[in-house]
């Protein structure tokens, strides 16, 4: 029996596409709140968020949303907002339509399925051009209306494919915000991206997949500490790098230095120690630096990380 | 903050003066041999083709066998001439796999460019709409000459391997041009056809349909009408009995279609050719201008 | 958005949990909605030109019925025939039949629809109704003005005995909408060039199993349309011409115009259902479409 927070459970869950394994032998559960997907392209995200919305059967193991399997389970199919990640619509229709056709679609009358529209399309902030034709929008604006027909009817779990893709600053903070909302409104969002920094705007639960398996289940934080335990490679450019390499040579903590054109590549086991040092040496002796860039610190290193 | 002036570098590189089109031919064709329906298409040609030169071989050399037991019986079947009705046969009976292998190939030349904004990426290299065109229509042109004309000047080559005499020379050379100008005939309003379709609809799918509607629509008027005003006259209205007629005016042979005319089937032909050509054109330039 | 609307959104939702829409609401929700996206394509267009020139055939004979003077029956069972059930049925059903299903699934728009609760099986119903609905209001409307025109015409009076005839026609066109409309959209969910497929079996196949004598003609739909019409104008065909003039009869199994009327239900009925079977156990993905 599931414990009463938790909307997803899955048990070796695996989905293959002839020789290619997609999600391989999955075995997690995720609790109410906003869960980010994490994942380079490929990873087996987006199988596995059409695995939780019943688009695909798995082809072994089981997946329960609420606690019944999601493929054509209707009650199950009532509780999920769906956000595909591809860019499409039916021809010839306005936002408003559109949102307005799939509510019916939800069984619901002509008279509530347009309030519903109208409601969701408000709470994307397109309420000014909701009766313009789709093929007259901003990429930002398309992508509103895909989440605006997920948001109608308030889902219980709302599942978002790559929501950011495509959007301006001002819309990510727009999407960053709404996302954030629905968390705290006590609603359950699995939001997919495959980049580290959008999903830590909106959420500290994320869920790794790197070829099709899960690499990490948790919060941020923790995949962070995992990583801090893990070598660091800094790059300092400088005027004198084998000045800048001489000070951290004998540190017990460095585990190889490489140079390359005026630069120096320090790979360190101890970060925190490291960053520490170079700060006092900036300040007391005078180094000089140009710039210090942290090469690992996107999600693809993470995921070298875990990995190795 | 420093404001710099964009400005894109001219391309540098080698360009060819002439035959840019080519590059899109190649491209396409590449693409088209990926399919497998498209493979077996050409199979199917091929093998119908296959058929012929085995026919051609019976004709030529088996018939003139002394003793042979098959010679005195192909000697005496009518149709077992190698002259212009045997050629005309021959194409009449590859035009459908033509039309078939042009909607099928064809359908996605235009829409699925302008669908994927693939004809920004196409004008932004040095090649011109005009050089979009035709190298789009060329490569149609050669799917049907694929199938007609360049068998048919193989089987000719064959019949004079077989029988080689001065007037057998005399007979193909004779023979060369009107296979040329019946293949063109049946290949260019089908690719034209298609690509102008492709130009106007934005799926494949549409594009196939439509061409392949407006032509079962013509063909059942085709029927109709000579009909009901009894007129045999009125049958060039069916695009494909207009593509026959001239194809038996080329040869020469078998007047099935007399009724018909055939200068009224070439204008016919010619301005079904130039209407579709325009459209294609006036979409292409309009995109090219735009970027 | 107001939290008075969340609120009455969410009281909608949990009405909608708890005492879910039937069945038909659903068949109806989609049935309209095909209905609303038909007329917005180009290709509807196209067909509706096509749909109006046989109109033009008797009207031109009515205006110069001086030069030519036929008899508005042979007129109007030629233009039924050959061109509303011979030529357009067939078209129609390959345009709009094929993209019934296909076209969602190119266009990538079914992950929309399958993750709403309605049951796919109500989807497909829904949508071939709106299919027969909307392609034999443009087939049926066309054909009756084409009617109305050959009554001007001689010796075709409009009377009981006339609109039976039309009405005859009519049922025809319908079934034949049905049945080719009902393979096509099956044809659509289920392979992936339903058009090249669509063509050989309408203008390949059919063709040829009609000139095979025997019950061959049985797995055609052609063969049950043609038995539903109530009068043929010149459809002797040449194979079985050909086969008289040796002195051979042709087997040929007749079908009366009921059971070939129940059979076309009965094709409709089946496809239909092969349809809904193939939707809900088919994983359609984004694979297939990016290679049609």
């Amino acid at each position: 029996m599931s414990a009463p927070n938790i909307i997803l459970e899955t048990e070796g869950l695996s989905k293959w596409f002839g020789e290619v394994v997609a999600v391989n032998n999955l075995t997690l559960s995720l609790e109410q709140g906003v869960t980010g997907l994490l994942g380079p392209n490929g990873a087996g995200k987006s199988t596995f968020i059409r695995l939780c919305t019943g688009l695909y059967a798995p082809s072994r193991g089981t997946i329960a949303l609420f606690g019944s399997p999601p493929r054509h389970n209707l009650d199950v199919l009532r509780m999920i907002g769906y956000c595909p990640e591809s860019d499409v619509f039916y021809e010839g229709m306005t936002g408003f339509e559109f949102v307005q056709w799939l509510c019916r679609y939800w069984g619901m009358s002509w008279r509530d399925a347009k309030r519903s529209a109208v409601e969701a399309c408000e709470r994307v902030g397109m309420t000014a051009r909701m009766k313009d034709p789709i093929t007259t929008y901003s990429k930002g604006m398309r992508q509103r209306i895909k989440i605006a027909q997920a948001l109608a009817l308030d889902p219980e779990f709302l599942v978002l494919d790559e929501p950011m893709q495509g959007l301006d600053p001002e819309g990510r903070e727009e999407m960053f915000s709404l996302i954030g909302a629905l968390g705290k409104e006590g609603r359950s969002v699995l939001v997919s991206s495959h980049i580290l920094y959008e999903i830590e705007r909106v959420t500290n639960t994320v869920l790794l997949l790197h070829q099709g398996s899960v690499l990490a289940h948790g919060s941020v934080r923790h995949i962070r500490d995992l990583i801090d335990e893990h070598p660091h490679a800094v790059t300092i450019e400088s005027r004198d790098p084998k000045r800048v390499a001489a000070q951290f040579v004998s540190d017990a903590a460095t585990l190889g230095i490489e140079y390359s054109n005026g630069q120096v590549v320090i790979r360190t086991s101890d970060p925190n120690a490291f960053y520490q040092k170079l700060n006092d040496l900036v300040l007391d002796s005078g180094l000089d630096i140009a710039s210090i860039r942290c090469a690992d610190d996107d999600l693809q290193s993470v995921f070298e990380y875990l990995i190795h | 903050m420093p404001i710099f002036h964009r400005t894109y570098r001219s391309f540098d590189g080698k360009v060819w003066r002439h035959f840019r089109w080519w590059q899109i031919v190649r491209q396409e064709w590449r693409i088209m041999l990926k399919s497998r329906l498209f493979r077996q298409l050409l199979g199917i040609s091929l093998f119908l083709t296959g058929l012929h030169v085995v026919l051609v071989y019976l004709i030529d050399t088996v018939a003139n066998m002394q003793g042979h037991p098959l010679s005195e019986a192909i000697r005496e079947m009518e149709i077992a001439r190698i002259d212009e009705a045997f050629f005309l046969r021959f194409i009449r009976l590859q035009t459908p796999l033509v039309f078939i292998a042009c909607i099928f190939s064809g359908s996605r030349l235009i829409c699925n460019d302008f669908r994927y904004n693939l004809v920004d990426i196409y004008f932004s290299k040095p090649l011109s709409w005009w050089d979009y065109v035709a190298g789009k229509t060329v490569t149609l042109l050669l799917v049907g000459f694929g199938m007609t004309v360049f068998p048919a000047w193989l089987l000719l080559l064959l019949h004079l391997a077989f029988l080689p005499s001065l007037d057998t020379l005399g007979e193909v050379a004779g023979l060369a041009l009107p296979n040329l100008m019946f293949g063109l005939t049946v290949s260019l309003p089908c690719a034209l056809g298609v690509l102008a379709s492709s130009a106007v609809f934005n799926g494949p799918r549409f594009a196939s349909i439509a061409v392949f509607m407006v032509l079962m629509a013509n063909a059942a008027f085709g029927v109709v009408l000579p009909e009901i005003l009894d007129q045999d006259s009125l049958r060039i209205i069916a695009f494909p009995v207009a593509l026959n007629r001239l194809g038996e005016w080329y040869f020469g042979a078998v007047n099935l279609l007399e009724d018909v005319s055939w200068k009224q089937s070439a204008v016919y032909v010619t301005a079904v050719c130039a209407v579709a050509l325009a459209m294609v054109c006036m979409k292409v330039r309009r995109a090219g201008a735009a970027s | 958005m107001t939290n008075r609307g969340i609120k009455e959104e969410r009281m909608l939702s949990e009405k909608l949990q708890k005492t879910p829409a039937p069945y038909g609401r659903y068949v109806l929700t989609a049935c309209h909605h095909t209905l609303t996206i038909l007329p917005r394509r180009k290709m509807t267009i196209l067909a509706g030109v096509i749909t109006a020139m046989p109109i033009s055939i008797p009207i031109l004979l009515v205006m110069n019925s001086s030069i030519w003077d036929p008899e508005g029956e042979a007129v109007f069972i030629r233009l039924a025939q050959f061109v509303y059930i011979g030529a357009l049925c067939p078209l129609f059903a390959l345009l709009f039949g094929t993209s019934l299903i296909g076209e969602d699934v190119e266009n990538q728009t079914f992950p929309y629809l399958f993750t709403r609760p309605i049951p796919r099986s109500a989807w497909v119903l829904g949508r071939f109704l709106g299919y027969v609905i909307g392609t034999s209001a443009m087939l049926a409307g066309s054909m009756a003005v084409t009617f109305l025109a050959c009554t001007q015409l001689s010796k075709f009076p409009l009377d009981g005995g006339t609109l039976a005839l039309f009405g005859q026609f009519a049922g025809a066109t319908l079934m034949s909408l049905a049945g080719y409309g009902a393979v096509c959209m099956f044809l659509g969910a289920l392979v992936r060039h339903p058009v090249v497929i669509g063509i050989l079996f309408m203008f390949l196949w059919q063709r040829l199993a009609v000139m095979v004598a025997g019950y061959v003609d049985f797995l055609t739909v052609e063969k049950y349309v043609s038995a539903m019409l109530p009068r043929r104008e010149g459809l002797e065909d040449a194979w079985h011409r050909l086969i008289s003039s040796l002195g051979v009869e042709p087997l040929v199994v007749d079908v009366g115009p009921w059971p070939a009327a129940f059979a076309l239900a009965g094709i409709s009925a089946g496809f239909v259902f092969l349809t809904a079977y193939v939707v809900v156990n088919r994983e359609y993905s984004a694979a297939r479409s990016a290679s049609a």
